[in-house]
């Protein structure tokens, strides 16, 4: 992990933590709160709605009564009663007087529990029912369950009776409990009320709060009795009074919106925080191991000076300090080779110098000998050596101008690397079946060199692949294009690259050498020659090679424009 | 022919023509007045009782039925008076839809279209066929072709004359929603011979020309300016604002005739028509009839018992499918004094307990019965689930319908333990005391009781028929198109079809106001009789 992505972590572990422990103690509290509030409302309305069904009983109980009264007037249901006249009328009397009095349910049923009357279901009539009257007269009023030809329903009933003649009819009438009653039943805001008895369950609103879990509402609960239908079993229902939670549910969703809108600018705000720590700390470092990475023998330029005064300067500077150490050593050593190829040089000069002046003194020390000895031949002999003289002299002429092509004059410009390679390539001598190709980058800028240097260069590169074909066919490519440094400094590549016999790891650790060369006729000194001039001209050089396969040889060098300002530090 | 006996319920009063100890003899009832014990209103008005004289007349028996045209019968109810005023409203007990027309559907459409849509005969209130577009008409071999000849004078409303060619299409084409390419059966071919003559050639022989008075042969033709079909009949349509439709002679008649305002009154109290002027009125509300006594000036007669309500249960046919067709055992018809019960209490109405025998169970119609298995598609008895809501539907509207299914809920259902008749009714409708699931009766709109019928859906279903058809092999076939399930090719209809009660409507009239007849369908007819032809 990086330092910087440590930086990162570290910061959202400090911002979370303690936000998060905040929301949970502001959920907790807010909760607690409400739910006990939500509580005393509960317990408030079950209290109003015992009262409402206390109120209702007795309505339902005076509208009995005053059925009762105007029951025991009619005389034309007593008739029906006692089957003196159309039962229809007595089978019609409860559905018309409970329209009349405004009741849900209604039925008459004489001593036996037989229904003579139904209002609800008309055709309910001759249905025996004895349990219901006994319970509803012990218990004053009771749920009971109704039926129409479609559907059942809940009714709060009471009962009355009176007497016809001999025989105690009862009335049994109440009002429907059904999800409107519950819902005029719940009065506050929010609260609903519902009832639970064994037939099932009836929802006062139909609510999504309603069907949620227990855990989503506050409940309180009202019993009343519940007379079973057909065997007039008492059983318990209960009315039960709730308080949806939605509120505190929706406050909870609001806090957590919240909470997330807060997390998401403080996790923002860190890691723009950490970005910038991080940046700060670390671009120091990033910077000191980019310069670092540029070091070489050949690169100890690198200015490492500093003027912060903490690690990183101190770092800095003893770094500086290392490159400069580094230098110093590169400048003797480069010394030493100097030297060293001096010296080499100067053997060489020395024999190849006597290698050429043997054969004058020779011949020197033989037209001494005939003037000496025969004066007379001294013509024909000097005629005879003057060919000796001749090859002499030139062989040391050839050497002097070989030597002094060991160093030439630098004139650096800006120079066209792809005209240079054309023309190279128009001049070349190639074997049968050997090609040479070309793949130049267009608009390749120009590269701040010497010219003639450039073709030398070149040139002893491009004829070294031609010789490694050995005359065999082969192809030798040149190419080139553009790179940008580390250093933002644009650099331009050319590779030349040749399908020969390529080259051992002994011999490519030599190649760069003074006077080692792979030919039969080399000097040695051509490629040694290549490297010094890409030096002096702030250019690197580099070889790939694979033994019977070829090899690549890469060099670099600076754009005209990106090493102007360097000219003055790099030729030497 | 039965006798009602005893006393009439208290809101019908006897036609006020009848006097203590006269008969009042209509289709299949017969109704002798009495002193009125539960209003105890004297007698109306002496001078009234002299319309009775006309109705002495129909109390004769019936006749065997002549070959070609009889004279004509006066089954009135009400004679012609002397001073017809020059409007009848008469109030309709539903709506009428020109989209049917000429094919009625309900009373409403069958009180109207008699009056605008003629059939080729008629049959009046004694069961004699009457001439009406057909001036005569005789039969060959031995009853299955019929050649009828038109009266020179038939036309339709705009006075073109009436040819053999608009009988055949008529028949052909139905009602616009029908949609016939063939004829109705039992008619297999009709052959024009000119414009006045056709012969008609039936799938098995009729022994009367009754079966071409079935206002299902109505004659019509379509009219391209307007949504009713041009009619034959005696009466033409004027233009008219609904619910009222109004109309007039065709064609100037030597006798007083008004014109008549039909006004349907489906959906309002018809107390208020009464109030507001109504002189005939059809209904079977006692309400109504319990108004109208008390009025006086209205006068209340049942008419014929017209409509027999019918129980169909899918899972009875299945069981007696399974049965291999055997009646015995578990599968048994309904109690005969929980019939009495069913018309006694639950049916608000007037209604008695089904009088067989019922035009289903007609033998003549074994050919019928055949042809049904071959050429209705199958369809299986009832796509009813057993395990799916037991119901026992009607359709909305029919109040009769609805007291039957409910009470039938009530006899089923509410005893903690079944009851006699639950037993019965049990043995009668394989499961319906089946435990755990309820039973309920619920209505559904006309369109959804239709296709539950059709498709046998429901666990059972109450259904009025009519009491009367002018031919039971078609009314069978009928039945058996509209309730493929029943499985009448290899099923009796009668232990397939469970008649519960048959029912009738009273007309309600203020006296003198028009003439009322009733022919042998019990239909009512208003206005003085058709002397055209």
């Amino acid at each position: 992990m990086s330092f910087r992505a440590r930086l990162r972590l570290a910061f959202l572990v400090v911002v979370l933590i303690p936000m998060a422990a905040f929301a949970f103690g502001v959920r907790r509290t807010m909760a607690d709160r409400l739910t006990s509030q939500y509580q005393r409302r509960v317990a408030a309305l079950a209290s109003v709605i015992e009262d409402d069904l206390r109120s209702e009983s007795t309505s339902i109980g005076r509208r009995l009564a005053s059925l009762r009264e105007a029951l025991v007037d009619d005389n034309r249901f007593r008739s029906a009663l006692l089957g003196r006249s159309e039962r229809a009328y007595l089978i019609d009397y409860a559905g018309n007087a409970m329209r009349l009095t405004g009741l849900s349910m209604l039925q008459i049923q004489d001593a036996t529990g037989r229904i003579i009357s139904s209002g609800h279901f008309r055709m309910e009539y001759d249905r025996l029912e004895p349990e219901l009257p006994g319970r509803l007269t012990t218990l004053g009023g009771a749920l009971v369950e109704a039926r129409t030809p479609e559907s059942t329903f809940l009714a709060l009933a009471r009962i009355d009776s009176f007497q016809v003649g001999t025989r105690r009819l009862y009335l049994v009438g109440g009002s429907a409990v059904d999800r409107s009653f519950l819902a005029r039943l719940a009065r506050g805001e929010g609260m609903s009320v519902s009832l639970a008895y064994p037939g099932g369950t009836i929802m006062g609103a139909d609510t999504a709060e309603q069907r949620g879990a227990a855990d989503d509402r506050v409940a309180g609960e009202l019993e009343i009795p519940f007379v079973e239908p057909g065997s007039g079993e008492l059983a318990a229902a209960r009315i039960i009074v709730t308080h949806p939670l939605t509120e505190l549910q929706e406050l909870r969703r609001r806090i957590d919106l919240w909470f997330l809108v807060a997390l998401g600018i403080t996790v923002v705000v860190a890691l723009v925080l950490a970005h910038w720590l991080a940046s700060r700390i670390s671009r120091p470092l990033a910077e000191l191991a980019q310069k670092t990475s540029r070091i070489d023998l050949d690169r100890l330029n690198v200015d490492f000076a500093s003027s912060r005064k903490d690690e990183v300067g101190a770092l800095s500077r003893l770094l500086g300090a290392m490159t400069e150490r580094l230098r110093a050593s590169a400048g003797r050593l480069r010394e030493v080779e100097r030297r060293a190829a001096l010296g080499e040089l100067a053997r060489q000069v020395n024999h190849d110098i006597k290698n050429g002046l043997t054969p004058i003194r020779n011949v020197f020390r033989h037209l001494a000998q005939v003037a000496r000895d025969e004066p007379d031949a001294l013509g024909s002999v000097f005629d005879e050596r003057r060919t000796t003289l001749d090859s002499s002299i030139a062989y040391l002429e050839s050497l002097a101008s070989n030597y002094a092509r060991l160093y030439p004059r630098l004139e650096p410009r800006a120079c066209d690397l792809n005209a240079t390679i054309l023309e190279l390539a128009a001049g070349a001598a190639l074997p049968p079946g050997a090609r040479l190709d070309t793949e130049l980058a267009v608009e390749l800028p120009p590269v701040h060199a010497d010219a003639v240097v450039l073709r030398r260069i070149l040139e002893n590169l491009v004829d070294n692949a031609i010789d490694s074909l050995e005359g065999a066919a082969g192809v030798v490519t040149v190419s080139t294009e553009a790179v940008a440094a580390e250093t933002d400094q644009l650099r331009v590549r050319a590779t030349v690259a040749d399908t020969g016999c390529g080259m051992s790891e002994a011999q490519r650790a030599k190649i760069f050498d003074d006077f080692y060369s792979t030919k039969a006729d080399g000097t040695g000194l051509g490629l040694s020659i290549v490297r010094r001039l890409l030096m002096d001209l702030n250019g690197t050089i580099r070889v790939e090679s694979e033994e019977g396969k070829g090899s690549h040889f890469t060099i670099e060098l600076p754009a005209a424009a990106a090493s102007a300002g360097q000219q003055g530090g790099t030729n030497r | 022919m039965q006798v009602a006996r005893g006393l009439y319920p208290r809101w019908v009063r006897p036609p006020y023509f009848l006097r203590d100890g006269m008969t009042y003899r209509a289709s299949n009832v017969t109704i002798r007045r009495g002193p009125n014990r539960s209003t105890g209103r004297p007698m109306l008005p002496a001078a009234v009782a002299g319309y009775a004289v006309a109705l002495l007349g129909l109390a004769c028996a019936p006749a065997p039925e002549p070959p070609g045209p009889e004279p004509p019968s006066a089954c009135e109810l009400q004679p012609q008076p002397a001073l017809a005023p020059q409007l009848i409203t008469v109030a309709l007990p539903g709506a009428a839809d020109p989209r049917h027309a000429p094919r009625p559907r309900g009373f409403a459409e069958r009180l109207l279209f008699r009056h605008l849509y003629e059939t080729l005969v008629r049959v009046d209130c004694q069961g004699r066929v009457q001439p009406a577009l057909a001036e005569t008409w005789r039969s060959e071999d031995d009853g299955r072709r019929w050649m009828f000849t038109l009266d020179a004078t038939a036309s339709f409303w705009d006075g073109s004359p009436v040819t053999a060619r608009h009988v055949a299409d008529s028949w052909r084409r139905g009602a616009p929603d029908e949609g016939l390419t063939t004829y109705p059966p039992p008619i297999d071919s009709v052959l024009i011979e000119n414009d006045r003559v056709l012969v008609v050639q039936l799938d098995s022989p009729r022994p009367s020309a009754r079966l071409f008075a079935d206002p299902q042969l109505a004659v019509a033709a379509p009219a391209s300016d307007s949504a009713w079909p041009r009619g034959s009949g005696p009466y033409r349509l004027e233009p008219s604002l609904p619910p009222v439709l109004t109309v007039r002679p065709a064609l100037p008649a030597p006798a007083p005739s008004a014109a008549i305002a039909f006004q349907s009154f489906a959906d309002a109290d018809p107390r208020d028509l009464l109030d507001s002027g109504a002189d005939v009125l059809v209904t079977g509300d006692p309400a109504a009839l319990d108004y109208a006594a008390a009025r006086g000036d209205f006068a209340s007669a049942p008419l014929a018992w017209d409509r027999s309500y019918v129980l169909l249960s899918t899972t009875r046919v299945r069981a007696l499918v399974a049965a291999a067709g055997a009646t015995e055992g578990v599968i048994e018809p309904l109690p005969a004094d929980l019939l009495e019960q069913l018309a006694g209490d639950a049916v608000r109405g007037d209604a008695r307990a089904h009088l067989p025998p019922a035009w289903w169970e007609d033998p003549a119609c074994g050919p019928v019965r055949l042809r049904v298995g071959g050429e209705l598609p199958p369809i299986p008895p009832g796509a009813y689930q057993i395990s799916g809501p037991r119901r026992i539907v009607y359709e909305r509207g029919d109040g009769v319908a609805r007291d039957l299914a409910e009470r039938l809920v009530a006899i089923a259902s509410l005893a903690a333990r079944p009851s006699g008749p639950a037993q019965a009714l049990a043995r009668a409708l394989p499961g319906l005391l089946e435990a755990g699931r309820p039973l309920l009766a619920v209505g559904l709109e006309p369109g959804d009781f239709d296709a539950a019928l059709a498709g046998g859906t429901e666990f059972a279903f109450v259904l009025g028929l009519p009491r009367q058809v002018y031919d039971p092999c078609a009314g069978l076939w009928g039945l058996a198109a509209r309730v493929q399930w029943l499985e009448f090719h290899w099923l009796e209809p009668g232990d397939v079809v469970l008649p519960l009660v048959d029912t009738r409507r009273y007309v309600i009239t203020r006296p003198g106001a028009t003439r009322l007849a009733v022919d042998w369908a019990g239909d009512l007819w208003v206005g003085p009789p058709d002397v055209r032809r």
